[in-house]
């Protein structure tokens, strides 16, 4: 099984964990594929996401909450 | 506190240890006592030492390379000569045990737009005619966006899957950039009025029209539709212009060579951009194949698939910039981001959907 794979058989498991906004394919150890575990904010459940899945290391990365970058309408105008 | 160089600057693509620039959450762990002493250190209103903003965990980096190991970074105002700071506001080289690093990030402010308005950013946010990639665009309805670059119809005997370039003469010629750019989120009409510059920067409908919707990919958002059932891959669209009012050169790093299917889009490639609010800015590819859920205000959220992550380099008013490599072969379009990451559709996404094509050559 490669990384994508993996990947599209664990999201919806490792989308039950809170704050988690997305899942993608990265980089680990030795530059091999890993899987990224994209999240909004570190909670401690985060602690018991699996460290492997499918032999692939699964690294969370801290990425905030994600928007469209249209202006914000609420800044002064130019 | 001792200065020292963390990057070279971007020339060409140069080759960093990735996984060194990651910290996993073992070392983390390990890391929040020292955070909690480093926070007591440097940021109890008592002990305050000038200079510092803020600490945090992360990588100790060394001659410019990311070494691996986990470190307590200190944020600092900016960088100053250690001979000129003061004995008592010197950042210790370790702390609980740990090593720390010091990091220049000048002042933060509250918003993630916060220093949008100075004046070095309106810049691309005039008109221009013609107008070349990275300028402000936007829809009558929306605040302001960037124009990626300008694009054609696919031609004859051009096709999607597998991709090819075809032969002949392109029917018409468009801007390119986000649905949420020019068809306000789904909520437009095919036919309206585009502005160049955007209604934030001062366009108005007629004297700025610069041209009108022609079509978009129309997005799926939560809570209307669940997100498990989204389909998204692209926030695209194109608006038809007159070919003397488009210029597809990208303000400050020129045409494109080409673009890259996304089986070739790697982690780790360097990327640049030019957009309207943070002007030219270059990036790292670190995640791909990714599913992203994104807000676009008003409690709506989507689920994209098949997504490129970088490290961060937009904000907002950048949405519709044309993301290449530092040798001018398209990836990806921006549409979103945090102040940790920026987001990007797969160009090859954006060419399959639309039917447009944003360069000659695949590679």
């Amino acid at each position: 099984m490669d990384v994508k794979a993996a990947i599209a058989k664990h999201d919806a498991y490792l989308r039950t964990f809170p704050r988690v906004n997305g899942v993608g394919e990265g980089k680990g150890a030795k530059g091999r594929p890993a899987i990224v575990v994209l999240v909004e904010l570190r909670v401690p459940e985060h602690e018991k996401l699996p460290k492997k899945l499918e032999g692939f290391d699964v690294l969370v990365q801290d990425v905030g909450h994600l928007e469209a970058q249209e202006k914000d309408a609420d800044e002064e105008a130019p | 506190m001792p200065t020292k160089k963390r990057r070279k600057a971007a020339g060409k693509e140069e080759t960093m240890p990735i996984e060194k620039m990651v910290l996993n959450a073992t070392d983390a762990e390990a890391l929040s006592d020292a955070q909690a002493a480093a926070a007591g250190e440097f940021l109890h209103p008592d002990k305050a030492r000038a200079n510092v903003v803020g600490v945090g965990t992360g990588i100790k980096w060394s001659k410019g390379q990311p070494t691996g190991e986990p470190a307590m970074v200190v944020l600092v105002a900016q960088k100053v000569a250690k001979e000129h700071v003061a004995k008592g506001d010197l950042v210790p080289s370790k702390l609980e045990g740990v090593q720390t690093d010091v990091l220049a990030i000048g002042n933060p402010m509250a918003g993630f737009d916060a220093t949008l308005s100075s004046p070095t950013v309106q810049t691309l946010a005039r008109r221009a005619r013609p107008a070349r990639g990275g300028y402000s665009v936007g829809h009558v309805a929306i605040t302001a966006g960037t124009l990626g670059t300008c694009v054609y119809d696919i031609l004859p005997n051009g096709t999607v899957s597998p991709p090819a370039h075809g032969v002949g003469v392109p029917p018409r010629y468009y801007v390119l950039s986000n649905n949420h750019v020019l068809a306000n989120s789904n909520d437009a009409r095919v036919g309206d009025p585009i502005l160049q510059p955007g209604p934030f920067d001062g366009g108005t409908n007629p004297a700025d029209r610069i041209a009108t919707l022609s079509r978009f990919v129309p997005i799926t958002f939560a809570p209307a539709v669940p997100l498990p059932q989204h389909r998204n891959i692209v926030d695209a669209a194109v608006a038809e212009g007159a070919f003397h009012d488009l210029d597809r050169e990208i303000f400050w790093s020129g045409p494109l060579r080409g673009w890259r299917p996304k089986a070739k889009v790697t982690v780790g490639t360097l990327v640049r951009k030019t957009g309207r609010t943070t002007n030219f800015t270059v990036g790292r590819i670190t995640v791909v194949n990714a599913t992203v859920d994104v807000g676009y205000g008003a409690g709506r959220t989507a689920r994209f698939k098949d997504q490129i992550l970088t490290t961060a380099f937009s904000a907002g008013g950048d949405s519709g910039s044309l993301v290449a490599t530092l040798d001018a072969v398209a990836v990806g379009l921006l549409f979103a981001g945090s102040p940790a990451v920026t987001i990007l559709n797969q160009i090859e996404n954006v060419r399959a959907l639309l039917r447009v094509e944003v360069a000659e050559q695949i590679l």
